[in-house]
């Protein structure tokens, strides 16, 4: 088995973010006691449900990828899910 | 100067879109289902590594995992891939107001009529380019460059991923002569068969048919179609997606976590996808006249009906009763493995009488103020009391939103179809 998958997660976190020129970048966040800084945004996109708008960012952090969604009424943050990449062992076949 | 149209293909779109967002998948057999794992669905989207192994769309999950056991199961983020496809679209409007939306990931570009050939390639590269610099870099597309839509589509089917292939009217006849016809986009495993029996199996052999056999076999649209195509001739007309013409038909289908034999249980279903339809309906100012029921069984043959009612529907009661007045005549014995209900023959609601008596109106009234109270606090935040019942088992996303409303619970489960 490979052993990626994707984990429902839907805990809320805090992010530090700055807002500028109709953007929204996303630093760090904290989650479950640890800081983890965000190397990479991979992908954006708002989901509507009615008339709500939340803001979705698929990010990397920490050598696993995370999806992040902040609502803009609320001013929420919450971790959606993730795939972690499991930890595989030490390569002992050292050539 | 003849006209130049692009077809772009993203390649294998949802299952890339997953890859973009989560770069851990990326080089990995990914399939994209409809659900998730250990649920039964079918795969959806399936990254370029799964389709090595034999995957297509619309292959169960558990035989998909039997031709690739590394298969990660991913499931599907609709929102996302909606989102992204419009991304794209609008960004290809740089090139040419006209866009024509073909699907979720395809979709055709009438370029400038001062376009040439050689501009055309080069635009192509550009589309590329922006598509990766502006949406992600892991996503790719097959583009096909032609004077008309059908053959600008084979062109991105020639190539994948990543291709970009243009046939012009001068090297169309070399093309022809060693595609096989079942490649033409509207030759599917209906029309291939009988050309076959014909023994038309290139596209220029279906251009050297007589007109008059084409015609009498398929009828004269198709017939026409066929030898206009097979020889080099298409001039379809593009339309732009921002001036697309009403749709035909609504409709929702489900295929069911296990199959069930009671008639009451696909009732259930049938009803949450009749409101859905007439959430969908309301929002598009529409209103409809003719249901469609659909049923799919276990040993995967179907039964459908469809009824033009007296007056135009645009509740989703109306359409559930319509639909169970269709579902009666339902042959028996056979264990249910899909509801799916459609209406179609649809107006504007403000192109047809408005309700007369009172009772009705105010009946109108109040559907159309659940919707607003649901268009502000989510889907289903208000509901019909008959479906409180199974609100229990209403599909909480991880994020602690109600979204969707997940499957009534089945009474019974057919011993029969219970995989050991």
């Amino acid at each position: 088995m490979a052993g990626e998958a994707k984990e429902k997660i839907g805990e809320t976190i805090r992010v530090l973010a700055s807002f500028s020129e109709a953007k929204i970048r996303i630093h760090f966040f904290h989650w479950r006691d640890q800081i983890f800084k965000v190397d990479s945004v991979n992908l954006f996109h708002i989901e509507k449900d009615g008339n709500k708008k939340r803001y979705h960012f698929a990010v990397s952090a920490k050598g696993s990828d995370y999806q992040i969604a902040f609502d803009p009424v609320s001013l929420e943050w919450q971790l959606v899910d993730s795939v972690i990449t499991p930890f595989r062992g030490w390569n002992l076949n050292v050539r | 100067m003849s006209r130049i149209i692009l077809h772009l293909d993203m390649n294998s779109y949802f299952a890339t879109m997953e890859q973009q967002a989560y770069p851990s998948l990326r080089g990995k057999p990914v399939g994209v289902a409809g659900k998730g794992q250990n649920e039964r669905t079918v795969i959806t989207g399936a990254s370029i590594e799964a389709k090595k192994f034999g995957l297509y769309s619309g292959i169960s999950t558990w035989e998909a995992k039997r031709l690739c056991p590394e298969l990660i199961i991913i499931p599907a983020d609709y929102d996302r891939y909606i989102f992204t496809s419009k991304r794209i679209f609008s960004l290809l409007e740089r090139f040419t107001p006209t866009v024509d939306v073909f699907s979720i990931d395809e979709c055709f570009l009438e370029l400038p009529n001062s376009t040439d050939w050689a501009t055309a390639e080069k635009m192509a590269h550009q589309i590329k380019k922006l598509i990766q610099t502006q949406i992600g870099s892991w996503l790719t597309c097959s583009i096909g460059i032609s004077y008309g839509k059908t053959l600008a589509k084979l062109a991105s089917e020639l190539q994948k991923p990543d291709g970009l292939v243009v046939i012009r009217l001068e090297t169309f006849a070399k093309m022809a002569a060693v595609t096989p016809v079942q490649e033409l986009c509207g030759v599917g495993h209906r029309i291939r068969p009988r050309l076959n029996q014909l023994g038309i199996t290139t596209i220029s052999e279906l251009g050297a048919a007589p007109p008059k056999m084409l015609i009498q076999t398929f009828g004269n649209h198709t017939g026409s179609w066929l030898h206009r195509i097979g020889n080099g001739l298409d001039d379809d007309i593009l339309r732009s997606f921002r001036d697309l013409p009403q749709e035909k038909s609504v409709g929702h289908s489900y295929t069911l976590p296990r199959d069930v034999n009671s008639l009451e249980d696909a009732k259930k279903v049938l009803l949450l996808l009749s409101e859905r339809v007439g959430v969908r309906l309301r929002r598009k100012n529409l209103i409809g006249r003719t249901v469609s029921v659909y049923i799919r069984f276990n040993d995967r043959t179907g039964w459908g009906q469809r009824k033009c009612q007296k007056e135009f529907v645009l509740d989703g009661y109306q359409i559930y009763q319509a639909g169970v007045q269709l579902i009666q005549y339902l042959p028996p014995s056979r264990p249910i493995r899909l509801v799916a209900i459609t209406i179609s023959d649809l107006a504007k609601q403000t192109e047809t009488t408005r309700p007369l008596f009172e009772t009705d109106r105010r009946h109108e009234q109040l559907i159309k103020a659940v919707d607003r109270v649901n268009s502000r606090y989510g889907e289903f935040t208000v509901h019909r009391a008959v479906l409180a019942k199974i609100k229990s088992r209403i599909f909480n996303l991880p994020d602690g939103r109600v979204k969707r409303l997940y499957l009534p619970q089945v009474t019974e489960v057919n011993p029969f179809t219970k995989r050991i």
